[in-house]
Order: structure tokens, then sequence, then C-alpha cells
């Protein structure tokens, strides 16, 4: 939740921007350093304030900052901004912070699933044991299944946890960014994209995308930005995944789209589920809760979490989405690549 | 912790509950508020908080317990709601959140890229020196004269050396055309008034708004405000300064008549202060001298210095005068 918009102060970047004569206090007080992120935090987060308390209020702020700009929080980034000589109480500072953005913001960290191995060439890759379907010559132990599934992404984005009655648009309304309305347009759009993507099994090839968005009139232009533009920020801020396959046969370019780490956590299933009671209205399709779990999977991912490890807050979204029976496509013989 | 499975317990310490929370999300997605934005926000949270609630129902006085109760948390993490009134005539009561410092973490949440932040930079540059003249403050600038700070002549590399000795010698002074197309610009600043940055007049002048004006109160009198320098012997340049009245920054309102004298007032803290003074005189409280009421800050003292002409001929005269 974009509590950083208001950070977001002219003056503050600013003074970043050129060096030069402005100053906020902070900076003021050090020499002028190029490199923003080896300088951060200079004084005010080692000596003195490298207390406990210091470190997990940075942490805050800048879960906080990530979620105005939609970036992920990613340890990496933590350890390297944040805790720096701490970093061994990463554990203990997240908790912390953890707690503060639940108790104060009714909001709190929640882990992206580890990105999917879609194509032949990843999953033969470091991590090749991902999918259970997998046909390479490797074997699938249940040790490196196990790697896979209780490492998490290392990267979360804020989620709001406040009861359902609360949500509501009255109260929570899409941020200004730049204005509610551009805003309302932009989720509205990746709710549709994804659950057209999560509806169609996971993958929806970019042909069939373009025909569905030129069905609501928005294979050109949206409200938000021209349709190119408007799929390239779902991308990067990890609402949909676009994926290319280069099929060995024909040497055509497939182009795929999945629902990325953010879309999962952000709409998921619930998400997806809520748009489409609400397009078909109550009551009239008799047995459209069925229907819904149904078309997402649901009940066949549960069986397979079960059997597999649930520990992990998102888990790997491969094996899930491998379940059997949902329409996979010719992704196991095709050579490819991810962009 | 108890919090492990995203259940968020009712009834914290001192009272501070769902309600809150709710209405700080509503503060995050926000950022600024009206008191008459925030009614109907505030009687939906108590709504479904289980005590049903009209918005006629609620009270400043409710509001400004609720805002209380979110600062005494968010002070722990250099945050605060502040609330400040316009210094238009409608006095509009504005709350927004925050942040009572700055560090280099949150401006990285900036959806904006380093060139449009230095084009904003050269706005304010304009408001704050060009158009704040001892002459006229203006502290306002026309859209014209914002667009033309798109794209600048800088001899950037120089510059920033002087901040950074090792390289020093390693990069040559050169000049070049930095800046933003004027399309984006056009847009930098349609975000900024729709963000609650920036206000535009129906003149086409562009100032700041009362969230800029409350987030950015220390800054912009750290930047534009030079203390006296005793060695070198310059005097101090205030260029932002307190109203007399409400101690909040005057970029709209009066000034005294004399040129020399420090004295602001807002419009209509010049009623509530002007009362206090016996036999109905209106002076000023430092130099004594008579109150004009026709000496004005903002976009009214370019019409107030008895010029003529076009916004636009009055920016370049304003250029002119800086040099």
């Amino acid at each position: 939740m974009p509590l950083t918009r208001k950070r977001r102060a002219p003056a503050d970047e600013v003074d970043e921007e050129g060096g030069t004569t402005i100053s906020s206090t902070q900076h003021r007080s050090r020499p002028s350093n190029a490199d923003q992120d080896a300088d951060y935090g200079e004084e005010s987060h080692t000596a003195a304030s490298g207390s406990f308390e210091q470190l997990s209020k940075s942490l805050v702020r800048y879960a906080l900052a990530c979620e105005y700009a939609r970036i992920p929080i990613k340890r990496q980034d933590i350890n390297h901004k944040i805790l720096r000589t701490h970093a061994r109480s990463f554990k203990d500072i997240f908790n912390t912070a953890q707690y503060q953005l639940q108790d104060t913001f009714g909001m709190q960290m929640e882990e992206l699933p580890n990105r999917e191995k879609v194509t032949v060439k990843q999953r033969r890759g470091r991590y090749v044991f991902s999918t259970p379907r997998c046909i390479s010559n490797f074997c699938i132990t249940a040790a490196a299944i196990s790697e896979t599934q209780t490492k998490g992404s290392n990267q979360w984005v804020l989620k709001n946890i406040l009861p359902d009655r609360y949500r509501i648009p009255e109260i929570i309304a899409p941020p200004r960014i730049p204005t509610s309305e551009v805003e309302s347009a932009y989720v509205g759009l990746y709710t549709m994209i994804i659950s057209l993507i999560a509806l169609s099994g996971g993958t929806l090839p970019e042909a069939k995308l373009e025909r569905f968005l030129k069905r609501v009139n928005a294979d050109q232009s949206t409200p938000v930005d021209k349709t190119d533009k408007l799929l390239a920020r779902m991308t990067k801020e990890g609402y949909i995944v676009k994926v290319k396959d280069q099929s060995s046969s024909t040497a055509e370019e497939l182009i795929d789209y999945m629902v990325g780490p953010r879309g999962k956590v952000e709409v998921g299933d619930e998400g997806v589920a809520g748009l489409v009671r609400a397009v078909y209205g109550k009551g009239t399709v008799p047995d459209l809760e069925k229907r819904i779990e149904r078309s997402l999977g649901i009940s066949e991912r549960r069986v397979l979490s079960t059997q597999t490890q649930p520990t992990v807050v998102n888990g790997d979204g491969a094996p899930a989405n491998r379940a059997p029976g949902r329409p996979r496509r010719q992704q196991n013989e095709a050579e490819s690549e991810e962009e | 912790m108890d919090y492990e499975n995203g259940e968020v317990d009712g009834e914290g310490e001192a009272g501070y509950n769902n309600s809150h929370r709710a209405f700080l999300q509503a503060f995050l997605a926000r950022s600024v508020l009206t008191v008459d934005e925030i009614k109907p926000i505030f009687a939906a949270v108590q709504t479904a908080h289980g005590r049903p609630t009209l918005t006629g129902d609620i009270t400043e006085p409710e509001i400004t317990n609720a805002i209380h109760t979110l600062n005494s948390r968010l002070s722990l993490l250099d945050l605060e709601i502040r609330s400040t009134r316009s210094q238009h005539q409608d006095r509009t009561l504005v709350f927004a959140l925050v942040n009572t410092t700055s560090d280099p973490l949150t401006q990285a949440a900036t959806t904006r890229t380093p060139e449009e932040i230095a084009f904003v930079k050269r706005v304010l540059d304009a408001m704050f020196e060009e158009n704040n003249t001892p002459n006229r403050e203006v502290m306002a600038v026309q859209r014209n004269r914002a667009l033309q700070l798109a794209r600048v002549r800088e001899q950037r590399q120089s510059h920033v050396n002087e901040h950074d000795d090792e390289e020093e010698n390693g990069t040559a002074t050169q000049t070049q055309t930095i800046g933003i197309t004027i399309p984006q610009a056009e847009k930098v600043l349609r975000d900024f008034v729709s963000e609650g940055w920036f206000e535009k007049s129906r003149a086409q002048y562009y100032s700041l708004a009362p969230r800029a004006l409350m987030e950015l109160r220390s800054w912009l009198k750290e930047v534009y405000n030079d203390p006296a320098d005793d060695e070198s012997g310059e005097e101090a340049v205030v260029r932002i300064r307190d109203c007399e009245g409400c101690r909040e920054i005057v970029t709209v309102g009066q000034r005294c008549g004399n040129r020399g004298c420090g004295v602001r007032l807002h419009e209509h803290c010049t009623q509530l202060f002007f009362r206090g003074q016996r036999s109905g005189e209106r002076k000023c409280p430092k130099c004594k001298q008579e109150w004009t009421g026709s000496d004005f800050v903002g976009e009214k003292a370019v019409a107030g210095a008895g010029r003529r002409g076009t916004g636009r001929v009055e920016s370049e005269e304003v250029d002119d005068e800086d040099e």
C-alpha cells in the first residue's frame, strides 16, 4: 500500500538528484556521494542507530516505499540498504517489522512465489526438478523437490490483512498514483487479464489474449496507456509473465502469458473468483462456485499441496500448476527461452 | 507470532483497533484528504467496525481524536498526519500523511525519473527564487514559464565534481541540454496537481498546494532561506516566511507595505490579527507602519506591483531582475 506517495515529496528527491546546493539535513552533514545505495544512512543507521528499533523502523518504511512503486521487497536489498553489518539479524528484524506492519497498518509482507520454471531450458537449468512431469534425464529426488519448495523467493509484497468488511471502496480507494481514476483502470485491467489467464488454465497464448482484448476494445489503447505499454508495465511489476517459446520445428516464436508472482499474491484465485462472481451475478448459474473451483484447478491444487509441502507461504508455483488434467501446452517438447 | 495466520486481533493496546488500521490505510491510499473527504471514509470505517454511522454524524473532534491515536503510532515510524488550512478564502481543512524525515530509501519509492524530479526542482526554484523577489513575492510560476523549464542547458559535469573530489579531474566540463520533453513536463505538472502537490490557478499559475506545504515545511526554509554568513558578510536571505498569525508558511496572503519588513499574514489571519488591536488601527506589528491590505504575496502580487502586460512578459521581466 503506497504509503510512500507522500514520501515522494518533490523536493526530497530533488536534492538527491543534483547533489548541488540543496540538501536535507541528513545530506548536509555528510559529503555528497554519487552512490546512493552505498551511502544510505551512513550516520543515522550505523553508529547511533544500529539499534533494533531503528532497523525495524527502516524496514517498515522501506516496505511501504517499495509498495508505492510496486517494487518487490527483496531480502538482498534489505541486507544491502538497511541491515548492512547487521545482516545476521535479518530474521528477528524482519519479524519485528512484520509485526509493526500488521499491528499498525493491518498489512503484512507476503512472500512472492518462486518463478515458475516454465520452459524446458529453465527446467534443465539449476532447478531442474521443479516439475514432476519433467521428462529430462535428471531424476527427481525427494531432496531436490524439497529444496525448491522450502527455499522461498526472498521477495515480498505488502498485503492487506484487514477483515473483508473494512476492505470496501468507500474506505480503501485505489491510490492516487497519479489519480484514482487511472489507478482504478489499471487495477481493473490487470485483474481482468489475470483472470483470463487463470481461467485459461494458467497459460494464455498472446493471440488469444489479443482476441480477448479486442472484444473489450482494449487491443490498441486503454485508459491507462497503449496496450503494449500496459502489458509491459504489468510484466515489469510482476502481475503477468511473458514467456517466449522458440518452437524448435517451426522457428516461430510463440508468446504465452502466465500469472506473475505479484499477480498471484495480489489477485490470486480469490480475486479471480470474485471477478467471475461479479460478472455472472448471484444465482444465475447454479453451480458457479464449483465451476470456478474447477476452472482454477483449486481442488486439484489442494490435493497436490497436501501431498507435498504446505509450509511455504506460496510454495513453488510450479508443481501446483502442473497438476495433472489441466490443459497444458506444448512446452515439454519446445526448446524455449523466457524473456 | 500470533499473527502468523494473517489474523489481526481486534482490540490492541490503547484502543488501537481495526478501525484505526482501516482509516490509516485510507490515508495511505490517498495521502491528502480534505475534512469533507474524510467524513464519508470515517463513517464507512465506523460502519464496518459495527457502529453504523452516517457521514453527517461525523464531527471534527472525532476525526482529530482518531488522527491523534494514529499519530501516536506513526511517530515511531517518522510519519505523521498533519493538518493545515488552505490559504485561500475557503480555508478548507486539509490532512496529509507526511514523512517527518526524508531518506534515500523512501525516495526510491518515487515513480518519477531523476530527470522529472530535476524538472520539478527547477519549477520550485522558479516559484521561490525567480518569482519571489523583494518587490514581488509571487511564489507561483506561470504554466508557460514552467514548461520552458522542461529543458535546460547546463554545465552538468563540472558541477557534480565539486562535490566529488575523487573524480574531480576525471571529467571535463561540458555544456549539454538536459531535461524532459514538453509533453512529459505537461504530464508531470498534471500529475503533481492531481496528487495534491501543486495547485493551478485560473490564470494558469502553479503554486504549492497544502500537502506540499505540510510535507516540505522545513525543507523549503532550509533550501530557500540562506542564513547570514558572518565570514563573507553576506546578509541573510529569507525567501520563505511564516504568517504572523498562524505561524504557517505564507505563499498566498498579505505583506507589510514596508518592503524591508518581514511581516506576512494570511488573508484570513489579518482579520483575526487586527481585531485584537485597539481603535481599529491596522499597523504592522514590527515596523508599526500602516498595514495597507493591498500589498500581496502570491499571484496577486503580479498585479499589485503595478505592472502591465501578459503573464509571460511578467515572468520574463522577473528573470531580468534576478540577473
